[in-house]
């Protein structure tokens, strides 16, 4: 960190003195875990917001002049979030913050964002009951995700038996939750709904698979997965074992994407499910031209992984995430975030996966939802698609089902109101 | 066979696909036959007629329309064609792609791997669909970007009908069992009959059986759905034990008692017979899978104490006779299971080219490679601190922190181990007792654990290196004073552990996955339980409470409690709670200690 700021001081310094019509650099931040248990996910996030502003300054910047990124690295530690989002904003004046994974990390540093009237790009998906005016969440709220998942197990696979299960922690719950709530709008009982927990890192799901054999049986369950991180590869492993198949009882998994599965053997996983919002194996031109740029990136880089690396829907979302701001910036002429909010409000952009909008009126982005299936070479295949874009819908009408939502917070005068 | 290739490329050129009925399709595929046989008679002598026929009926799978595709692939399996055969376990395995060619009319191809070029462009290379030889165009290897190809896969339905046909017994086993989960394939019944009787392999003559009488049992299939059938095939279920009948013939009893509009026809003595027949079927079945719920849970219990004993055991040298709190023992594991990662990118093995012995040749190299880390840790910082435990377990834990950023910055997060072929697969178990499954990967640990105690115990007792070392830690003033050279001991010693160590996790890369942070996240709060539990400076206190630990666990986990089901989380909380109780009473563990920690 150090050196870096030193390099960065004699850098400007230099550029000051040789050049006399230097443009002034505006500076953002990225607020992601390079150490820790979550750098496993988040390094990736850093490496494409970096490559975004790569892409930006050699275009010629925004507005004119160039962007200069921040990288901090909040270690894997909720509370150093608060303390590195303070410092990004007081100290090296960011205009825009991209950073966070896990929900906890963001609710930490939320209210330094709110404090200050900052922005904060937030790319991965999550269990909504949220709406900060100083956020704007680029990743899927629970009805782009787990409700059309569910949705396509009932028609796809006329399933009638559900187990959910996950990672004990706030995602897991709180979308367990949206889905239980989901299933009982649909007439599903509740003795046909298993849900269980497993602690963090748990590897032993002997138990649990036999379990799920057992309710299984029927020929019409499937299990909705929200386990998270290390714990994949032993339980789909374990279910492998036990003489189970994707087409005895499919797993439809949340928490697995592209960038997971290089880390696993694959085989036992073929022909089990994901829902997401992008996948690497879209097939258009222009994502044929992201996925290459990323690769390129890390290997010139040097990055572990180098071309081996594959893109997913956190890295789409903390992509686009930069050029939306970028193209908000444009259109209100300013970096002010009071201005750049109002400019994102509705805007409408391509993206690698394809065309996406921000919503008109809230913080969420408008994403079509995919259903993919996992192949031998750590890739989807897509089997099922959205008409369209699904609107973003952060406070689950399934939990609410009156229509009462909390009001937004934050935003210019810390009230929530605009 | 170049030919077969550019012959297909000719029938595509001729029908013209886009936009015409499916009726179209086919009668104009019986054109393309008339006029292909005409063209082709010397390109393929085997089967002279039917390779350009059914070349133009694979076009059929492309046209979107389900009911075509269906047809297409009821008259291709009766061609009875090796070709076709394989054709059906590519397409199935979504390897089945249509290249359109410059006027919009279909091709079809099996593709191969992804191909990179420097500049990173994706290509797929193509083949041809029956033949499997590539595709030459303009003299060329076909490789078009990979976004240029459509993937036409078979929908679900028609992958359980296709399953079917593989001449692969485990693709057909899998199948079969499917075949009685939703949602049914009711087009397949006629060929599961004809395969439960007629298939070469036992056990899925078994299983088709057992899918015919469930859809059968539920009035699906449309020949047999009368009462008595049903009531007929719950009888011959109960008799054959169908654990997966169980839980439908609950349902099916369920709808009995309240007289669901399904059996408003019976008659008022049929359906008391019907409800007698499903109650004595979910007794005779129940007995069976308490039977089988039994024997797994004590299994797993087992399984589950081996992993944890061979977690322990590397840790029970180092820290149960030596005394040296090794906070670093889970990255000795890291190191094996990293070093396994290693020998399968030397060997080359991955999941679509198994090369499997790179397994067995990891073994010794991950034992080797732990041991030397092991050394020069104890070189560098161990030997420094022995008789100051506080230190040791501070400076080891650094040593830990170095290695798992050494780990991160070589191998980057993100790794997977392939296991190799024999240790998974849908079929890769033994099947001890009708439904109870021991798979060959938990057995394999077993036998690793019960090699690396034997391993254990040999040199302990059997060596004279062993000798010296029980010396060395029983007393090492005496030992020193006799001659033995305690410094070259100690060495060995740590050196042993760590390659136990190191075997462990190359054995855990068949059950779980490899991060850099794996030995902090996973391995060293549970070796250090079970070794003090076990009984610190006694081998046979691991062994029994890594085995106890284990079953107790998996007795508990599975416990109801009304509505309450324990699962792992409270499973863990009320083994620490026992463990900790257990302590209280037995200080010293199961086994007293009589190492160099009892003299202290």
């Amino acid at each position: 960190m150090k050196i870096n700021k030193l390099y960065r001081i004699l850098a400007s310094l230099i550029l000051v003195s040789v050049t006399t019509t230097s443009a002034f650099a505006v500076k953002i931040g990225i607020l992601h875990s390079l150490s820790g248990t979550m750098a496993i996910s988040e390094t990736s996030l850093r490496d494409v917001v970096l490559m975004a502003v790569d892409e930006i300054n050699a275009k010629g910047g925004v507005l004119g002049e160039q962007i200069e990124p921040v990288v901090v690295d909040p270690a894997s530690n909720w509370p150093l979030f608060k303390d590195k989002a303070e410092q990004l904003i007081t100290k090296d004046k960011v205009a825009v913050t991209f950073g966070c994974w896990t929900s906890v990390s963001r609710k930490s540093c939320l209210p330094v964002f709110e404090e200050h009237n900052g922005l904060l790009f937030y790319p991965v998906q999550y269990e909504g009951e949220e709406q900060s005016l100083n956020v704007f969440y680029t990743a899927a709220t629970p009805n782009q995700q787990l409700v059309p998942a569910a949705e396509y197990m009932m028609k796809e696979f006329e399933s009638k038996k559900f187990y959910l299960l996950g990672t004990d922690y706030v995602f897991p719950r709180t979308a367990n939750k949206v889905l239980k709530a989901f299933l009982k709008a649909k007439g599903v009982p509740d003795a046909n709904v298993l849900e269980v927990y497993t602690p963090f890192h748990h590897q032993e799901y002997q138990t649990i698979v036999a379990q799920i054999k057992k309710f299984a049986a029927s020929g019409d369950a499937c299990v909705l997965s929200t386990i998270n991180g290390d714990s994949n590869v032993p339980f789909y492993k374990e279910f492998a074992n036990q003489g189970l198949t994707s087409k005895d009882c499919p797993i439809m998994a949340f928490s697995v994407a592209e960038d997971e599965l290089r880390a696993m053997d694959v085989p036992p996983l073929v022909g089990h499910l994901a829902c997401w919002n992008y996948y690497q194996s879209i097939k258009t031109r222009e994502n044929a031209a992201f996925v290459k740029s990323f690769k390129k990136y890390c290997n010139a880089k040097g990055l572990p992984g180098g071309t081996k690396r594959v893109t997913d829907d956190p890295i789409e979302a903390a992509y686009f995430g930069v050029y939306v701001w970028k193209a908000a910036v444009e259109k209100a002429k300013s970096f002010d975030v009071d201005k750049v909010r109002q400019a994102v409000y509705g805007l409408k952009f391509d993206a690698p996966g394809g065309p996406k909008a921000m919503h008109s009126s809230n913080q969420h982005t408008l994403k079509p939802v995919y259903v993919g299936e996992i192949l031998k070479n750590g890739q989807f295949k897509i089997v099922w698609r959205s008409k369209g874009l699904v609107s973003p819908d952060s406070y689950s009408s399934y939990l609410h089902t009156d229509g009462n939502v909390p009001k937004p917070t934050g935003g210019p005068n810390g009230d929530g109101s605009l | 066979m170049e030919t077969a290739g550019s012959a297909s490329l000719l029938f595509a050129r001729v029908i013209p696909l886009k936009n015409i009925s499916a009726l179209l399709i086919v009668f104009l595929s019986a054109v393309c036959v008339a006029g292909g046989q005409g063209e082709s008679n010397a390109t393929d002598k085997v089967s002279e007629a039917e390779v350009p026929s059914n070349r133009a009926l694979l076009l059929n799978l492309a046209s979107g329309d389900d009911d075509l595709i269906k047809q297409t692939i009821e008259r291709l399996a009766k061609t009875d064609d090796l070709q076709v055969a394989r054709f059906f376990d590519n397409y199935s395995e979504d390897k089945v792609v249509n290249w359109p060619d410059e006027d919009g009319n279909a091709r079809i191809f099996v593709k191969g791997e992804t191909e990179e070029d420097d500049d990173l462009n994706e290509f797929v290379p193509l083949f041809d669909p029956l033949a499997v030889t590539p595709f030459i165009l303009d003299g060329k290897h076909a490789k078009p970007e990979l976004w240029e190809v459509e993937d036409i896969a078979p929908d679900r339905k028609l992958k359980k009908l296709l399953g079917l046909y593989s001449p692969d017994p485990e693709i057909r086993e899998v199948a079969v069992k499917s075949c009685a989960s939703k949602p049914y394939n009711l087009d397949a019944l006629p060929l599961l009959a004809k395969i439960s009787e007629t298939d070469g392999d036992q056990k899925i003559r078994w299983y088709a059986n057992e899918s015919t009488l469930l859809i059968r049992m539920e009035g699906k299939d449309p020949d047999h759905g009368d009462f008595d059938d049903r009531e007929g095939a719950i009888r011959q279920l109960s008799e054959s034990k169908s654990l997966r009948a169980l839980p439908r013939v609950v349902e099916i009893l369920k709808k009995l008692q309240e007289g669901d509009q399904e059996f408003t026809n019976l008659t008022k003595e049929r359906r008391a017979e019907m409800v007698e027949s499903c109650e004595s079927a979910i007794e005779s079945i129940g007995a069976h899978q308490d039977t089988v719920d039994l024997s797994n849970n004590i299994f797993q219990g087992i399984s589950y104490g081996t992993v944890l004993i061979l977690m322990a055991l590397g840790l029970a040298i180092t820290f149960g006779l030596m005394g040296v709190i090794n906070m670093a023992h889970g990255e000795l594991m890291m190191v094996g299971a990293y070093t396994t990662y290693q020998m399968q990118l030397v060997f080359g093995h991955t999941a679509e080219n198994p090369v499997d012995s790179y397994f067995i040749v990891a073994l010794p190299v991950a034992f080797l490679a732990a041991a030397i880390v092991g050394l020069i840790m104890e070189w560098l910082v161990v030997r420094h601190l022995y008789n100051r435990p506080l230190e040791s377990l501070l400076a080891t834990w650094g040593v830990s922190l170095i290695l798992i950023q050494l780990a991160r910055v070589i191998y980057g997060d993100n790794i997977g181990v392939n296991a190799p072929a024999w240790l998974s697969g849908s079929r890769a178990y033994w099947e001890v007792y009708q439904d109870v499954l021991l798979p060959y990967n938990r057995l394999y640990l077993l036998g690793l654990c019960v090699i690396c105690v034997s391993f254990v115990y040999f040199i302990m007792r059997r060596t004279k290196q062993g000798m010296l070392m029980r010396a060395t830690m029983q007393n090492r003033d005496m030992a020193e004073s006799l001659g033995v050279r305690t410094r070259n001991v100690d060495r060995f010693t740590f050196a042993l552990g760590s390659g136990i160590a190191g075997i462990a996790g190359y054995g855990w890369t068949i059950i779980g996955g490899v991060t850099p942070d794996m030995g902090q996240k996973l391995f060293i709060v549970d070796s250090f339980l079970v070794v003090v539990t076990g009984g610190v400076g006694e081998l046979a206190g691991v062994i029994c409470s890594g085995l106890g630990i284990g079953v107790i666990t998996k007795m508990i986990e599975p416990t109801e409690f009304g509505d309450f089901l324990m699962g792992p989380v409270w499973a863990k909380v009320a083994l620490l709670a026992l463990i900790v109780a257990f302590i209280q009473f037995r200080p010293s563990g199961l086994f007293a200690s009589k190492g160099r920690a009892a003299d202290d």
